[in-house]
């Protein structure tokens, strides 16, 4: 007989109870149906208190990584030359678009209330949040450029032909994070989240890619022109996620949107509003 | 041989590049008066100003300004648009001889009266020009400056504004709020 369903000391008891059943008179048979029964029933229960330990651990610790993509306004610097859409007057060409993308990894605790269904994270952030201008695509370098004016005095003005600006700080964070779960606890489990972070600046660069490379000597005339981003910066988020246990363990996929940027005037070289974002944590219990 | 003309040609293709994008119309709304660019010093190549209450301005299909240098007058030609009719409006200056775009320099923050005897008005609306009696006014060239790209130079931005009364054909006429951000190089300069 093979044992395709249950538990080794469960199988064995069986076992021996219907071997005995052979030769067994009918009150024998029915205390062999009694034993049975018990310990079928002692193995539930256990599994039943394994499983409350595991539902009584209130605090979880995990590992996360993401990004997100935020729109900026349109830069208006006075050191760069405005230009138009050939085609449409009304619009700013695309040459002096203004991007921004954010990456981050970090650490949090989650403490969980209310049978579970509410859950409040915070944690420590390293945030990498870089500002283009020039670029079009966050994946592709332009060939295009912008005239930046690097000086004016009362008889000429000097301008030098870029191809993009870029800034990139980096970010000590810390987020606050509220969870909800309306939906009872399962393997899988949606739940939703809003949080905001607070963020203080350990560095910022500056860069600048030319049109004519000859220029590349000129790079600090035009860097110490850039805005610098304030010490401080704070985003407010709202995201949806699902949950999904891999034994003790939790595996959490978000979709964040909106992520909107509480200061956008502090930000340095560009202006970011809000935008959206994807997370992935892992989670173990306490 | 070949690499030297492969060179040649990347190099003239590079600064017409940089010509075409510096002889584009950057027209910037004024906030006070959306019809006209805003004042600016950049080389926008745009002009605007009223005449009454008719709009003339530049438009992306002339080219906004010329100077022409000939027979001891020069001229300074703005050729744009009025409700959709061409019009080109010129004053001629004489006794000044600029031979090349960089002798334009000399006249940074100058204010030439139209009441002048040295100064004449002429406006050509639609092929047809008009008998412009100057009553008053001013053109005042606040800013002639050099434009450095890259290193060379370029061109030179003249930027100012302009005023005044006439009698257009004998209709007491005012252009007001006139203003203008223009470049000069070697395509928009004729001395001859």
């Amino acid at each position: 007989m093979v044992n395709h369903f249950l538990p080794q000391p469960f199988y064995l008891i069986s076992l021996y109870i219907k071997n005995s059943f052979k030769t067994s008179n009918m009150k024998s048979k029915v205390y062999r149906i009694l034993l049975l029964f018990i310990c079928f029933n002692s193995l539930v229960f256990a599994q039943e208190q394994e499983q409350k330990q595991e539902d009584d651990k209130y605090y979880l610790i995990g590992i996360e990584t993401g990004f997100d993509f935020l729109n900026c306004n349109p830069p208006d610097k006075s050191y760069i030359r405005a230009d138009i859409n050939t085609y449409s007057y009304n619009y700013v060409t695309s040459n002096i678009t203004a991007l921004s993308y954010k990456y981050y990894a970090g650490m949090k605790i989650e403490r969980k209330f209310l049978k579970k269904k509410l859950g409040i994270l915070s944690g420590i952030r390293l945030t990498q949040n870089t500002g283009t201008i020039g670029k079009t695509t966050y994946w592709s370098n332009t060939s295009e450029y912008f005239f930046f004016r690097i000086e004016n005095n009362e008889t000429s003005s000097e301008y030098l032909r870029v191809k993009e600006l870029k800034e990139e700080n980096l970010f000590l964070g810390v987020p606050l994070e509220i969870k909800i779960f309306p939906y009872k606890s399962k393997k899988m489990n949606i739940y939703y989240k809003i949080g905001v972070e607070f963020n203080y600046l350990l560095k910022s660069e500056n860069d600048v890619l030319f049109y004519d490379p000859l220029m590349n000597e000129r790079k600090d005339d035009v860097t110490h022109l850039l805005e610098k981003p304030d010490s401080f910066t704070s985003f407010l988020y709202v995201a949806a996620g699902i949950r999904i246990k891999a034994g003790k363990n939790m595996i959490n996929l978000e979709g964040c949107l909106p992520s909107v940027n509480l200061f956008p005037e502090s930000s340095g070289l560009v202006s970011p509003n809000y935008g959206g974002g994807v997370q992935l944590n892992f989670q173990l219990p306490l | 041989m070949k690499k030297i003309l492969f060179l040649l040609f990347t190099a003239l293709g590079l600064l017409s590049c940089e010509n075409t994008e510096l002889e584009k119309s950057v027209f910037i709304s004024d906030i006070d008066y959306p019809e006209l660019p805003k004042y600016s010093e950049w080389g926008y190549n745009t002009f605007g100003a009223y005449i009454d209450r008719e709009v003339f301005v530049s438009n992306n299909t002339k080219i906004p300004f010329k100077i022409i240098n000939t027979n001891n007058i020069t001229s300074f030609i703005f050729h744009g648009e009025k409700e959709y009719r061409e019009m080109l409006l010129i004053f001629k200056l004489s006794g000044y001889n600029p031979q090349s775009s960089g002798d334009l320099i000399i006249l940074n923050d100058t204010i030439i009266n139209l009441k002048s005897p040295d100064i004449q008005i002429e406006i050509i609306e639609d092929g047809k020009t008009k008998e412009c009696i100057l009553l008053n006014g001013y053109f005042h060239i606040k800013r002639s400056q050099n434009l450095i790209v890259d290193g060379k130079q370029t061109e030179i931005i003249l930027s100012g504004i302009f005023e005044f009364q006439a009698l257009l054909n004998g209709i007491p006429t005012t252009m007001s709020d006139g203003r203008f951000d223009v470049g000069i190089a070697k395509d928009n300069f004729y001395s001859y």
